[in-house]
């Protein structure tokens, strides 16, 4: 699949989405509420408390902003396709797909393709922005582009945690509870890693690796505690990202190649 | 009354049909716990703020994952989903009131969490970081009390979440609109009482408290006496409130209802 017939297919699901634009906005604004809420709970705390593990409040805005921006980017392209999966086994219309002239992910991800992300990115990418210019972090090119590439790396990690997860749905079925689970370890990179007790820091730099999501690479450009985990370590983010995305990718194409169909 | 008991223990059998969502519900729970304790911890430390120290926010967010099973919001997902797939015409065609039955559906689900979720939750977590009884007996009344309001107020946001999508069709927005306010001001992660001002106040007279901070400040005998038969007077008025609502609505929802697909 190339990367018109991608454009293409995006474009005819913004269409579709915008046949009911009133609901569209609306659903922009209800999630911007939703999330404003969360930021304002970490706002109140702070007020209160000044610093969560020597990370004062727009450096915890930062964190929460990264998470959310690197979820929604990934989100976007893959949380339809991946909770769908398991509805589109069980009525029989994953097998379209699977006979197409295309890559069935490719086809997933585009065809599913969620806007309604635009919330999200509009909310976290703003305060993300207000947050960078309230820091005093001396800022050099070379931490701008790391910041950057980190986004990048953040929204594969996303990605590749959701496909696992849509993968799984192929081989297990009822994949639905493991979606709220992957919510549950999120509420994990809210706050700094460095928090919390040795085994989990360890736990969520290796097996989970969510601390490449928004704590490592903050931790290294605002120069940061980083617990038990040295440093350096957070050099690699541009490369889990990408790795995590391709095994997650990989595994994908296993359980559909060993995809049986489920009655029709 | 026979057929709301046995609304209400179908429903407890129906949650009992899935044991994974069970298991996995714990261990996320639980994890929350640990999450929100390592917070507390890196915010307070030794000593104490404002004079609470770590041990009793510890009982807080254990007290507040207890919560899970009295908050009965949630049941507008059921409702929401019969109106869609038409299956609410039986309901209402029942010789029974249909709020009435949504109560004992929610209550069945409620009893299945105390029993199965939150006990195994409370236990584990109370072994794990420490965990203290209700201060005294009257705290423990107060808590009694509290939960017996969260369940009215819950019932209630839930049922008028559920009520409007009878206009709109969908309860997407409200849903989400509902969660931010309780995020905000049920005081789950951050106590009421840890609240600059003037957010106490406005906290102190919405209903989002009795979701999360009284039952447990009641329990911890941080609400006591004058202050907390105030907070009471403030939950029977918004429980009042919120009834009378969801009974207008109801009125005016069964005679706007218009059945789709079949």
């Amino acid at each position: 699949m190339n990367m018109s017939l991608f454009l293409h297919y995006a474009r005819l699901r913004m269409k579709e989405r915008m046949e009911y634009r009133a609901a569209f906005i609306l659903g922009v604004f209800a999630q911007i509420v939703g999330y404003g809420a969360t930021y304002f709970v970490l706002w109140l705390t702070l007020q209160k408390f000044e610093t969560i593990g020597g990370w004062n409040w727009p450096e915890i805005a930062l964190l929460y902003s990264l998470n959310v921006l690197t979820y929604a980017i990934g989100a976007a392209y893959t949380y339809t396709p991946m909770t769908e999966l398991e509805q589109l086994v069980q009525k029989g219309t994953f097998d379209p797909v699977l006979i197409r002239p295309n890559n069935p992910f490719m086809t997933l991800t585009a065809q599913m393709f969620n806007v309604g992300y635009l919330a999200h990115i509009l909310l976290s990418g703003g305060i993300l922005v207000w947050s960078l210019s309230r820091l005093d972090a001396d800022w050099t090119f070379g931490k701008a582009a790391f910041l950057m590439i980190s986004v990048l790396s953040g929204a594969c990690m996303h990605a590749a945690l959701l496909t696992l997860i849509g993968s799984a749905s192929l081989v297990i079925v009822r994949a639905e509870v493991l979606f709220r689970f992957n919510y549950s370890l999120q509420e994990f990179i809210s706050y700094p890693v460095s928090i919390f007790g040795p085994a989990i820091q360890i736990l969520l730099t290796t097996i989970v690796p969510l601390a490449f999501i928004n704590f490592l690479p903050l931790a290294l450009i605002l120069n940061k505690d980083t617990g038990i985990i040295p440093r350096e370590i957070a050099w690699l983010t541009p490369i889990v990202g990408p790795v995590l995305m391709w095994l997650a990718y990989r595994t994908f194409q296993v359980c559909t190649n060993r995809y049986q169909g489920a009655g029709g | 009354m026979t057929a709301y008991i046995t609304y209400f223990r179908k429903s407890f059998k129906k949650n009992s049909a899935y044991r994974t969502t069970v298991w996995l519900q714990i261990v996320a729970s639980l994890i929350q716990v640990g999450i929100q304790v390592a917070v507390w911890t890196a915010l307070i430390g030794i000593g104490s703020v404002d004079g609470i120290d770590l041990d009793q926010m510890i009982t807080y967010v254990i007290l507040n994952a207890a919560m899970y099973a009295f908050i009965l919001t949630s049941l507008y997902k059921d409702v929401d989903e019969r109106l869609r797939s038409g299956d609410i015409a039986i309901d209402i065609l029942r010789p029974a009131r249909y709020p009435l039955l949504i109560m004992a559906d929610s209550l069945g689900r409620a009893a299945y969490r105390m029993l199965f979720m939150v006990v195994p939750i409370v236990t584990v977590s109370s072994f794990l970081f420490g965990f203290s009884v209700p201060a005294s007996f009257s705290a423990g009344t107060g808590f009694v009390i509290a939960i017996v309001l969260s369940i009215l107020i819950s019932y209630s946001i839930g049922y008028l979440i559920a009520l409007l999508s009878f206009w709109f069709l969908t309860t997407f927005h409200f849903s989400w609109a509902i969660g931010a306010l309780t995020t905000l001001f049920s005081g789950s992660f951050l106590p009421l009482w840890f609240f600059p001002e003037p957010w106490a106040t406005v906290a102190k007279m919405l209903p989002f408290q009795f979701l999360g901070f009284v039952p447990a400040a009641a329990w911890m005998g941080q609400l006591t006496g004058s202050e907390l038969a105030m907070t009471f007077v403030v939950g029977v008025l918004w429980s009042a409130v919120l009834l009378m609502s969801t009974q207008v609505l109801w009125n005016r929802a069964t005679r706007q209802l218009v059945v789709q697909g079949g």
